[in-house]
């Protein structure tokens, strides 16, 4: 690896009122952003990389998220769980997590140990050792999680088979970012290696640095400790738009004990100033006991047990979901119909000043909860970097919170739930046998 | 040493005329404080075949107040539980009440501009529950489609049967959510008699952390919380449980699943005792970290299980220690051999030097992100206060972490998960597979008792004394 030059400062951007974000830039692309912040003796450091599972080629569904657990087994200076024990023996906490747009890793340790930090995070940027046997035991552990979250899980099959109905199941956002089994199978450590190559290098990466740290000091030590690694040869594929929305429904028979109901619309890109609105509008029909779903159907009617909705922070148009989780021996042709009618007073009618003002004032604590620890603030900078293009994006987000006015929640209404959705009914093992057995009996 | 050892982070502390235990930590980074109102008496005090009372009740200050009138200059109206959904979150604020074996704890975070609302509401809550016949008949339905539910919740069920075997009818045993039977068998005036004992003013110990100064927290409680009836809360205190002799497993058969829940646990310490914190250095070793000696065999070594951890759950009584993972159901005999086996060598071998070494290490160093925020930072002393156990067991973890060596943690081991002999034979295993693996399981060595119970039978574990399948000391 050859030598390179030190960082090159970018600026300053404010993160709130009374943070800023230092902004540097090595030669081989890498972006440091440092968030100094004195409140208390600890750093957390992120590392983001522009790799997620819509990187995937169909068949290799599950690399990303597969290679993001072989990160922490052994590069060429650490042997197999060395990797750990520093971290822990700092009194640290490692983890990382992938998704459709991107994959993160993070190291929260006391402010002393942040050279170990940086040390390990540029080892493993470019000199992951893949042994074979290791591949094929956290194969093994994937395959373990997949069974946790999706197959012995009603809501994560649920959640699953929603999003290969709304993009395909051979689209990127249509499949799962844990990957499909029989894909997950096939993995060696050679196709690892080349996933690696491929994505892993430090002009795909932004790091993040928050806590108590000097960021002059900090850029210079990462200057050193990256400078040296090549930038990638492949730009990043760009994203196949996906096929238009159909309204398509689909049961699938799961042994639980009772229906759920989950609705898929398009939903606005993340960076888009209507994604705001989206929240605004889940929140309306399920944040929080008073919101209307909840409140009709949990609460009043005592129908459900539970509703939620959210629209999922893709880069590009992801999903809003609707979900509505019945009580046991209660058909969801009962609750249809008042989901229904919610949604259609959303497209028609203007939501009250006052409604909208309770719905922004829980929108802020959300917000400053996500801000109130120093690992809370790393994990917003990186998110805002990566999926909006913008660090202090969360504030930005806030201020569109607070600028939108009841005719914002009506457009962007129609707009989604004016189009095609997709719907995924659950129904119990139980009564599907029932139902089964009366149409053979007929 | 950390700021709160040189005695640099001591949060405000008084007591009020009321017997009011007031705390505060002032941190005004962000326009946010966290209340937490924590009343002596949780789901241990449910009557035996009323279990469920403690969290009915919490569930039904939820569904409306009369009017409150903490004073003659402020006035709050009644409320239906609409009206106090509304309000909450027209604040801006979250409310949750959790009920423990030991405390109920009523609290939330507001934005700062909204305190003083969010305060009288949850006084008035508490001082001025409508607590009405009508309500309680609801939170009784919602109780049993929420217990419904969880048939759903594999972790849960075999949990239920742990506890219920470990424990028998011991309230750490019982069902804190209640059973069908135990709901349907509680009565308007069985809530009522807890509130009764439940809510005084005397022992509440209250708690404010965030962008507020002792002053204005004085004045808050003051103003509204003095409105609590006086005296002191009942609270009897919980026994330690017996302890069970034996390994004894049960298997909680669930038809069609991929993967097994595979729960080891033990009867374990409780707050204050010599050997809780040579426990907590020892589990660290065991189950703590990616590092510990049961993440390594089975999900690094052998990839059986994405999740694989130990826990010690503590309360003021011998809570439980328990070892969990969820291996394939192809996987699960090899798995449990293993488990067993690590934990035998556990007690047998206890921990070496150099892992207490790692432990403490870890520990000492991810002190710092126990105490980050200002709730964090307030949490030992509200619990040094409701615990009544000294201030120094919970806000001084590391002196006692630091006098930890291989002798003591190794020690503290045997005794805790050791049998009568000194192995590790004195243990629970609940297993949630297919039935059709009850041959396999059953014919491990050293069982002392193995039952099998259908997962829908699980959600009614925990409301019957008698049904302990299991020998006791």
């Amino acid at each position: 690896m050859k030598r390179s030059s030190g960082p090159r400062y970018e600026g300053r951007q404010p993160f709130g009122e009374r943070l800023s974000i230092e902004r540097f830039r090595l030669e081989n692309g890498l972006e440091l952003l440092v968030l100094p912040d004195p409140s208390a003796a600890i750093v957390s450091y992120h590392t983001w990389f522009r790799v997620g599972s819509r990187d995937e080629e169909a068949g290799e569904t599950g690399a990303a998220h597969l290679l993001e657990h072989l990160m922490f087994i052994a590069t060429e200076r650490y042997p197999e769980g060395e990797f750990d024990r520093l971290v822990e023996r700092a009194g640290g906490e490692s983890n990382a997590a992938t998704w459709a747009d991107w994959t993160y890793y993070y190291e929260n340790l006391p402010a002393s140990a942040l050279p170990l930090a940086i040390e390990l995070e540029s080892e493993r940027m470019h000199a992951l050792r893949l042994v074979r046997e290791r591949v094929a035991s956290e194969i093994e552990v994937v395959l373990s999680e997949r069974r946790d979250r999706v197959e012995d899980d009603v809501e994560g099959a649920a959640t699953e088979a929603l999003y290969a109905l709304a993009f395909g199941p051979r689209h990127p956002y249509g499949w799962p970012t844990i990957g499909w089994k029989r894909d997950i199978r096939r993995f060696d450590a050679a196709r690892c290696e080349r996933f690696y190559r491929r994505h892993y290098a430090p002009d795909r990466a932004s790091v993040v640095v928050a806590g108590d740290v000097d960021p002059k000091r900090v850029a210079a030590r990462v200057a050193r400790a990256y400078g040296a690694i090549p930038a990638s040869r492949t730009a990043r594929a760009p994203f196949r738009a996906p096929r238009a929305l159909r309204t398509i429904e689909r049961t699938l028979t799961l042994r639980t004990s009772a229906q759920r109901l989950g609705l898929g619309f398009r939903a606005p890109r993340f960076a888009d100033p209507d994604y705001a609105i989206a929240v605004i509008l889940s929140s309306v029909l399920t944040g929080g006991r008073s919101a209307r779903l909840h409140r009709e159907l949990v609460r009043d009617a005592e129908l459900a047990v539970d509703v939620r909705a959210s629209t999922t922070p893709f880069e590009h148009q992801g999903l809003f979901e609707l979900w509505v989780s019945a009580r046991e021996g209660v058909s969801m042709t009962r609750l249809r119909p008042r989901v229904e009618r919610a949604i259609r007073r959303l497209q028609r009618e203007l939501v009250p000043e006052a409604e909208l003002d309770k719905v922004k004032n829980r929108l802020e604590l959300g917000f400053l909860e996500g801000i109130e620890t120093i690992p809370g603030k790393a994990e917003q900078i990186g998110f805002g970097r990566l999926v909006a293009g913008d660090p202090a994006h969360a504030f930005e987000r806030l201020e569109a919170y607070r600028r939108a006015r009841p005719e914002d929640l009506r457009r962007v209404a129609r707009a989604i739930f004016g189009a095609a959705h997709v719907a995924i009914h659950v129904e119990p093992r139980a009564e599907a046998a029932t139902r089964l057995a009366a149409r053979s009996a007929t | 040493m950390s700021r709160e050892e040189r005695g640099l982070s001591r949060p405000f502390r008084a007591r009020t005329a009321r017997g009011i235990d007031l705390h505060v930590e002032t941190d005004a980074t962000l326009p946010l404080v966290d209340v937490s109102l924590l009343l002596r008496g949780g789901a241990a005090q449910d009557p035996e075949g009323k279990e469920g009372v403690a969290r009915l009740h919490a569930r039904l200050l939820r569904r409306g107040t009369r009017r409150f009138s903490p004073s003659r200059a402020r006035s709050l109206p009644a409320a239906s539980a609409d009206e106090l959904d509304e309000a909450i979150e027209s604040l801006g604020g979250t409310l949750s009440i959790d009920v423990t074996p030991s405390a109920v704890r009523v609290g939330g975070t507001v934005i700062r501009r909204n305190l003083e609302p969010f305060v009288a509401l949850l006084a008035s809550l508490l001082a001025a529950p409508a607590l009405r016949r009508a309500d309680l008949a609801y939170v009784k339905r919602e109780a049993d489609a929420q217990l419904a539910a969880l048939a759903d919740e594999d972790r849960w069920l075999a949990s239920r049967a742990l506890r219920h075997t470990l424990f028998g009818a011991h309230p750490y045993g019982r069902s804190m959510i209640g059973t069908r039977a135990s709901i349907a068998a509680i009565r308007h005036a069985d809530v009522l008699a807890h509130h009764e004992a439940l809510v005084r003013s005397d022992g509440l110990v209250v708690g404010m952390a965030g962008d507020v100064s002792p002053d204005l927290a004085q004045a808050l409680v003051a103003r509204y919380l003095h409105a609590l009836p006086r005296g002191p809360g009942e609270d009897r205190p919980i026994a330690d449980a017996p302890r069970l002799r034996g390994l004894h497993v049960v298997l909680v058969d669930k038809p069609d699943r991929a993967q097994a829940q595979l729960l080891i646990g033990a009867r374990g310490v409780r707050l204050g005792e010599p050997a809780f914190y040579p426990m907590v250095v020892a589990n660290t070793v065991f189950g703590g970290t990616f590092s510990a000696r049961l993440v390594k065999a089975v999900r690094s070594e052998r990839g059986y299980s994405y999740t694989a951890t130990s826990r010690l759950h503590a309360d003021r009584a011998r809570d439980a220690w328990i070892a969990y993972t969820h291996p394939s159901i192809d996987q699960l005999r090899d798995c449990l051999a293993l488990e067993l086996e690590l934990v035998r060598d556990f007690v047998s071998g206890g921990v070496r030097a150099r892992e207490v070494a790692f432990a403490k290490s870890y520990l000492e160093g991810s002190h710092a992100f126990e105490r980050d925020t200002a709730s964090k930072r307030l949490e030992p002393h509200l619990e040094a206060s409701l615990f009544s156990i000294g201030e120094r067991f919970f806000t001084r973890p590391l002196e006692h972490v630091r006098a930890v060596d291989a002798a003591s943690a190794s020690r503290a081991v045997r005794r805790v998960l050791g049998g009568r002999d000194g192995r590790a034979d004195d243990l629970v295993v609940a297993v949630l597979a297919p039935r059709k693996l009850e041959r396999s399981l059953a014919s491990l060595p050293g069982i002392t008792s193995f039952r099998t119970i259908p997962h829908l039978a699980a959600l009614s574990l925990g409301s019957d004394a008698r049904a302990r399948g299991a020998s006791l000391e």
